[in-house]
This record gives C-alpha cells, structure tokens and sequence, in this order.
C-alpha cells in the first residue's frame, strides 16, 4: 500500500495552511470554498502522479508548464494555484511543484479512486460518458471518475439488463439497505431500446427517465456506479491497485436514512481494506465519526455498531462492525483563509469552538437552541 | 442578578437549618469544587450541599447537587445552582427532572424566584456525548448544554 499518513499544505489556493494526518477515514468539513475538495485533488495527484501523467498523455493532452498542468489537472481557472509561497509535503517530505507535471517516470497504476462532487455529470441524461467526452478546461477527476463507469457499464455490465439491486457484488444487507433508501421499489437499470442505452428506473409498471428520478437518485446513482466498481465480482476485496477512496459531499441530495446506507457502505469500503477520505456538510456523517471514536475509546461491541444502523446481527455484518471498531478516525476543519484545525475528538465540550461545534457543522443548531432554552427559561420564570 | 442571597432561600424558602449553609465552596466535594472559578473581581461566598440536605427527605427523588452564591463588584450578589452529573444523552431526562425538582423546592413558601437559566449549570462529570435530539430536548427545558468547568456567576 502506498504510505500515506499525511499531507501538509502551505498557500494553496485559499488553503493559508493544512496539516493533516490521516486515518482509516478521513473526514474533511468546512464552508463552501475553502479548498476542501482542491485538497482531496492535491491528495490524488501526489499519489497517483505517474497514472495522471500517463492518462492525460493517453488522451492526447500535453502541457508546456506546471500552470498549465494544473489548468489541465485542477480544471479552468485554476492554474495559478501554486504561487512561489506554495509549499507541499508528502510525509514529511517536500515536494516541488516540478516533479508534480514532469511526464518522466514509469506509467503506473493509480491508487487513488476519487468520486467528484460533480460527479451527477458522469451520468447526464442517464448516459455515462467517456474522458473525451467533456471539455478540456473539466476537472481531470471528474473525467476520469465519468471514464471509469463507462468502462464498467461498456464491459463489466455489458450485456446485463438489471444493474441494481443485484447479487455478486454487495452483500445482501448493504443491498437491500441502499436498494431501501434510495430506490424504494424501483431498479436501476440499462434501456437499450434506443440506439444509446441509457438508465432508467424500472418498477411499479413504469419506466423513469434520468430526467425524471428525484435529485437524492439522480446524484446518488453515479456515486453507486463507483462504489460498484470499487466491489468488483469474484470475491475480489479491492479493484486492482487502488487503495484510497475520496468521496465528495455523499450526503447531496440524500435523506438521513439514505447518508445511514451510505455510511454502512463507508464501513464496508473499510473492511475490504481501502482508506477513505469524505468531504461533507452533513453533521449526520460526523454523528457516525463521532460515535465511531467514542466507541473505539469505551471499547465498544459490535453490537453497538450495529445499533447504529438499525441492522441484525449476521456474520457480515458483525465482521463490519467489528472491523469498524478497530479503525481510526481523524477529522479536519477547513476554514476559508485560515489554518485548518484538527477536530478530530469531534468532543462536545471541548474548549475550542471549532471542535465543540464540530467545524461549524452544528454551530446553527446550537445557537437555535441557546435561543430556544432562553425564551423558555424566560417563559416559566414569568 | 439574584437579588435573594443563598442563606435566605434555603432557610426562609426551603426551610433548611442555616447549618447546612458553608462558607466559601465549603460545601462542595473536592472535584467538584475544583471544576469551578469565580470570575475576577468575585468570590464564592457560600454554598449548600443541597443533595446531601435533603437525602433523607427526599430518599427518591432526583435532587440536584449544590446550590452556590457568589458576590461581586458594588455588592452585586447571584444564586447559582449547580448539579454535577454525567452528561450523556441517557440522562438528560434525569437532568430535566432534577431541574423540575429544585424548582419545586424553592417555589414552596414563593420566597426564592424561580432560577434563571444563566443560573442553572449542569457541569459533565466525564466525557460530553449528548445527541441533537436530546440536546434540544435540554434546550426546550430551559437548560444550557453541559459545561466540563464553570466561570461563576455567567457574563
């Protein structure tokens, strides 16, 4: 496994500074802008450098300086993202900003899977979409994501009708849980009626167009797309020679019970042995992180775990759980402009606000209700 | 502000001997004394063990632990209330029957007013692991969050 225990950053973007150690997951907060998800993409490119380089070069893109590696990498706009007070370091160790966009060097396989918060865009009009399909100015990781679950559906799926919920690569429980929150009595699958398959939503006597799935299905489905290429069929644990696993913002569009099913399969991607990284604004995704580290520090039983999601005991599951117990948990608050702090205890009544207040995350709740105990307090006393 | 000092409203108004009342932070076990400051320019003046009082009394019921008072600058003077108690989401009912317990207590002769909220702490024995529901649960109560140490009386 490639060793990556931690990254720090200096004046990239509207990062000021991060220093971040990760765990077995990794969980990154902060409001809109704040660099989390430029973070996530550095992250991908220190890593899997050499399969970036040699997939770009695939596609026939070429670039003449590192500003324009980082337009072609980052995406339109961002080319000056690395200034001359740019420092990054992988492990301890610095890393010029010159090895990042050199084209020396072997192939190599990447070891970073990274699910884009615009990921919705692998799968507009229900289609999936090849690299050469979109502009030269997209995000390479959002190219890439939407070229890997076309490959999937054009050769892994070829062929195959029904794609969800299906037997060979989930476990029935996390199935049936993501088959229950997001798709109710409906099934994902390929219309090839029409000169391009497309999905659809077939049940209920009806067949639902893309445009006509709810907003949770429309942005979760690509997102299932590539947790299904992350399982893949045979008993296999992990795909090929990825290890890491970056999620963005998995909550959009979901309700609480639907981030529940998603976090199960969190669990899951931990138990095949890859690390996870989310970005996320959803305090439902740090209530799982939260009791996670308390259940580490009070030595919890599975059991526990599986209370938490509301499942029955199985052998499966309790190996989840008991997977999950031994994990580690780190996570991180990204302030627009300032130094990004470590909240990992995530401890209610810790003394600084960024922790207790779980970056912000529960920080409205919490004054909501200060407000409410004021006027009720106020009310009884009259 | 309290107006109404300690003595007075565990004497007149909960009709306690005036012996239970302690100087200082007298009347609190050691961890929990430790886990309160007075803020500058005041000091404890005295407190009661009101859990300890009313055990006989009261054998089942859920009393709350300390009640406190503090004087300050121009002789401004609070009642503080404090009760120490593991701050899980498990007890905030407890919590909130403590709260309605001491109400109670101080409404029988209507000589104390009823605390304010700024007046009423609860101080995490422990760890704090209180989920949103219950928290707002808590907030519809009338009471604060729990707090790991306190700085007496509130700004």
């Amino acid at each position: 496994m490639v060793t990556l225990r931690r990254i720090t950053v200096k004046n990239f973007g509207p990062i000021a500074e991060a220093d971040v150690e990760f765990g077995d997951l990794t969980v990154i907060v902060g409001p809109q802008a704040a660099g989390k998800s430029l973070f996530l993409q550095l992250m991908k490119l220190l890593v899997d450098r050499p399969s970036i380089v040699h997939e770009l070069r695939r596609n026939n893109i070429h670039w003449s300086d590192a500003a324009e590696f980082f337009r072609v990498y980052f995406g339109e706009g961002l080319g000056g993202l690395w200034t001359s007070k740019t420092v990054v370091a992988l492990n301890g160790h610095q890393v010029p900003h010159s090895r990042l966009q050199t084209t020396k060097g072997k192939p190599g396989e990447p070891k970073v899977f990274y699910l884009p918060a615009q990921r919705v865009m692998a799968l507009r009009d229900g289609i999936t979409h090849p690299f050469s399909d979109f502009r030269s100015g997209d995000p390479f990781v959002v190219r890439f994501f939407s070229d890997n679950i076309h490959r999937l559906v054009q050769t892994e799926f070829a062929g195959r009708e029904k794609l969800f919920p299906s037997e060979g690569r989930m476990n029935q429980a996390i199935r049936g849980a993501l088959a229950k929150a997001l798709f109710g009595s409906f099934e994902l699958v390929l219309d090839r009626k029409e000169a391009q398959q497309r999905f659809v939503l077939r049940g209920d006597g009806a067949s639902l167009p893309f445009m006509n799935w709810s907003a949770g299905q429309r942005e979760f489905t690509p997102l299932l797309l590539g947790l299904l290429w992350l399982m893949p069929a045979g008993g296999a644990q992990r795909r090929d020679t990825l290890q890491h696993v970056v999620i963005e913002e998995p909550e959009m569009g979901l309700h609480p019970r639907a981030i529940s099913a998603f976090l199960l399969v969190v669990l899951e991607l931990l138990r095949r042995g890859y690390r996870v990284y989310l970005s996320t604004h959803s305090p439902h995704v740090l209530d799982v992180v939260w009791a996670l580290g308390l259940f580490r520090k009070h030595k919890a039983e599975s059991r526990d775990v599986r209370r938490i999601f509301e499942l029955k005991a199985s052998p499966f599951i309790d190996e989840i759980a008991r997977t999950a117990l031994r994990k580690t948990y780190r996570t991180y608050y990204f302030p627009a402009g300032e130094r990004a702090v470590d909240i990992s205890s995530l401890d209610l009544g810790d003394d600084e606000a960024a922790v207790r207040g779980w970056g912000g995350l529960t920080a409205f709740t919490a004054n909501i209700g200060d407000v409410v105990s004021d006027v009720v307090s106020r009310g009884q006393r009259r | 502000m309290s107006v109404l000092g300690l003595r007075e409203c565990i004497v007149r108004g909960i009709g306690l001997d005036c012996s239970v009342v302690r100087s200082g932070k007298q009347a609190l076990k050691a961890a929990c004394s430790r886990a309160l400051e007075a803020r500058n320019g005041w000091r404890f003046e005295a407190s009661v063990d009101l859990d300890g009082a009313l055990r006989e009394k009261h054998p089942n019921e859920n009393r709350w632990d300390y009640g406190l008072e503090v004087t300050g600058p121009g002789g401004k003077r609070s009642v503080e209330w404090v009760e120490f108690h593991p701050a899980c989401s498990g007890e905030v009912d407890r919590m909130i029957k403590k709260k309605q317990w001491l109400e109670a207590q101080l409404a029988r002769t209507k000589v104390c007013p009823r605390p304010a909220k700024k007046n009423l702490h609860w101080v995490a024995t422990g760890g704090i692991a209180i989920d949103l529901t219950r928290g707002r649960l808590l907030n519809q109560a009338g009471l604060a969050w729990p707090q790991k140490r306190l700085r007496l009386p509130l700004p």
